[in-house]
């Protein structure tokens, strides 16, 4: 099995927990505090037998009292993949910027932002990316309440049938 | 914009060019690009904020509006992703039209990219011959599904209708008729001196670029490196199929230039057709479905599914916390990281380049904003 190869690989690079969840893909995932994030990540990045300079996605998520970062990493030359877990305080959402690793981070990052309200130190240009400059709030939290308005447009609630 | 020296010039969002509502903010210098700016949005539709809000297939016409162009394609990844998260096994006759569906429908959307290419080049011709051929398509397609571009038709546990031998021999029949019109494709428009002009030396994208900025599909095989989601990782059932990863070569200039990228997916029809033969050829009797349960609601767990679509990688990171809605999904789509090169790629060329630039990318608005 490849994934039991890279778990022990991993374990024997990085102090980290790797687990791999009992659902969905064998994918190994490290979980890692902010502090250690950066480091943890020029490792994976770096580290001659791991090479993972390939990311697939950056995902924010909303865990109500924590937010989340999820990492989908991928190394093009072994074709490992890992998944990167890093969860912030909700009323400070702030972790490293990694655009000096993976420039493709900069668009996911503004993202991200742009949905959570993640701040990425470091990231050099964290503006809102698909909402307007001036729009308030951070849509995909769970407790995000619909504006009335925006602009003078009216937003009408519409049910959604769900089964 | 970090500089405020030369022109500046707003390109889009309404600009025939740019392929969709999509703004380019440029400083230069005469015709000299300096600096690019890309601002996206014009599109957006909450497709993430949605999904939270309906149930898990009540997603799937949802995931058909990310690249219009290639909707069955889109259905795929996210269907696999929550059939992993159910553990329900597909049938091998389903997984076999699965296939043909998606392969069909590549071809589709490359005939889109040859065609509206051409027009931005200055072509008028391939992108009617183009249309021509994508309407066998879209019949084939519409036949099976009842629609011709949002097809919503891979469904949990197969497909949404079987197909009876007429229909494989209509395949049979477009797959004799397209392969001779592969050739037509390169004498009117690969090989023609202008476009070459236009196109080779073109907005160079190194192999190392292509990785760092996370690109994929043709944008990735076009600057030499040889990634195909369906060999590095094979999903459904394209282990058993025989074809070949196209990349390019730098034929006629430079690697990874604007000509490479688009003869990357010129070839990629001819393998795409290669792969429906085969599979009209050893197509299994069978049923097309499984028993899927009528509520889905699948365990606490999360799961990223991906595929190779004609775009690129597209990929659903699926989060459930064990009930009738996703917690989370996020959608990975690879125009969204493919258009984020133009801005390195283009600097130093011409804004009239920046147009052979952005169609070589070819990229789908309805997936960059999402």
């Amino acid at each position: 099995m490849e994934e039991v190869a890279l778990i022990e690989l991993l374990n024997k690079k990085i102090s980290e927990t790797v687990s791999v969840p009992e659902t969905g893909d064998a994918v190994p995932e490290i979980e890692v505090e902010p502090a250690g994030l950066s480091e943890l990540l020029l490792k994976l990045k770096d580290d001659p037998d791991l090479l993972f300079d390939y990311m697939i996605s950056l995902a924010g998520m909303d865990y109500q009292e924590k937010r989340g970062i999820v990492y989908h990493l991928r190394s093009t030359s072994f074709l490992y993949q890992v998944v990167v877990k890093c969860s912030v305080p909700s009323d400070r959402p702030e972790v490293p910027s990694v655009v000096h690793l993976w420039p493709c981070a900069d668009w996911y990052e503004r993202e991200a932002f742009d949905m959570f309200g993640i701040i990425f130190e470091g990231h050099p240009n964290l503006t809102r990316l698909l909402l307007p400059d001036d729009w308030e709030g951070y849509p995909l939290l769970k407790d995000y309440v619909y504006p009335d308005s925006y602009d003078g447009i009216p937003h009408k609630e519409i049910d959604c049938d769900v089964q | 914009m970090t500089s405020n020296k030369g022109f500046l010039l707003h390109m889009g969002p309404q600009h025939p060019s740019t392929h969709g509502v999509f703004q380019m903010k440029l400083r230069t210098d005469g015709e000299i690009i300096e600096e690019i700016e890309p601002v996206i949005g014009y599109l957006h539709r909450c497709v993430e904020k949605t999904a939270e809000n309906v149930s898990y297939p009540g997603f799937i016409p949802y995931t058909d509006r990310l690249d219009y162009v290639a909707a069955m394609n889109n259905n795929l990844p996210y269907v696999m992703g929550l059939e992993k998260l159910l553990g329900i096994e597909v049938p091998e006759r389903a997984e076999f039209i699965r296939v043909i569906l998606c392969e069909l429908n590549r071809i589709g959307s490359h005939l889109v990219a040859f065609g509206s290419f051409g027009l931005d080049m200055g072509a008028f011709t391939p992108i009617l011959y183009a249309f021509r051929e994508r309407e066998r398509i879209l019949k084939l397609l519409e036949f099976v599904s009842g629609a011709r571009l949002t097809f919503s038709h891979i469904l949990i546990g197969g497909v949404g209708s079987d197909v009876d031998d007429d229909w494989l021999r209509g395949v049979t029949d477009f797959c004799e008729y397209f392969k001779p019109k592969i050739d037509d494709y390169n004498n009117l428009l690969s090989y023609n001196k202008i476009f070459l002009e236009r196109t080779v030396n073109i907005g160079i994208l190194s192999r190392e670029m292509a990785i760092a900025y996370g690109t994929s599909g043709p944008v990735l095989r076009g600057s030499g490196v040889e990634w195909d989601l369906r060999k590095k990782y094979p999903y459904s059932i394209y282990e058993r199929f025989d074809f070949d990863i196209p990349i390019g070569r730098g034929e006629k200039g430079t690697l990874g230039d604007c000509w490479d990228r688009y003869i990357v997916r010129i070839e990629e029809m001819h393998q795409s057709v290669r792969i429906i033969e085969q599979a009209i050829k050893n197509i299994p009797a069978g049923d097309y479905k499984t028993k899927a349960p009528k509520v889905v609601k699948p365990k606490a767990g999360e799961v990223y599914s991906a595929a190779e679509n004609p775009k690129g990688e597209l990929g659903f990171y699926i989060v459930s916390s064990g009930t009738k809605t996703p917690e989370r999904v996020k959608v990975r789509t690879p125009s969204f990281q493919n258009v984020l090169v133009v801005p390195e790629i283009s600097r130093g060329f011409m804004i009239a380049d920046l147009v052979a630039i952005f169609g070589s990318i070819d990229i789908v608005m309805g997936e960059i904003d999402r």
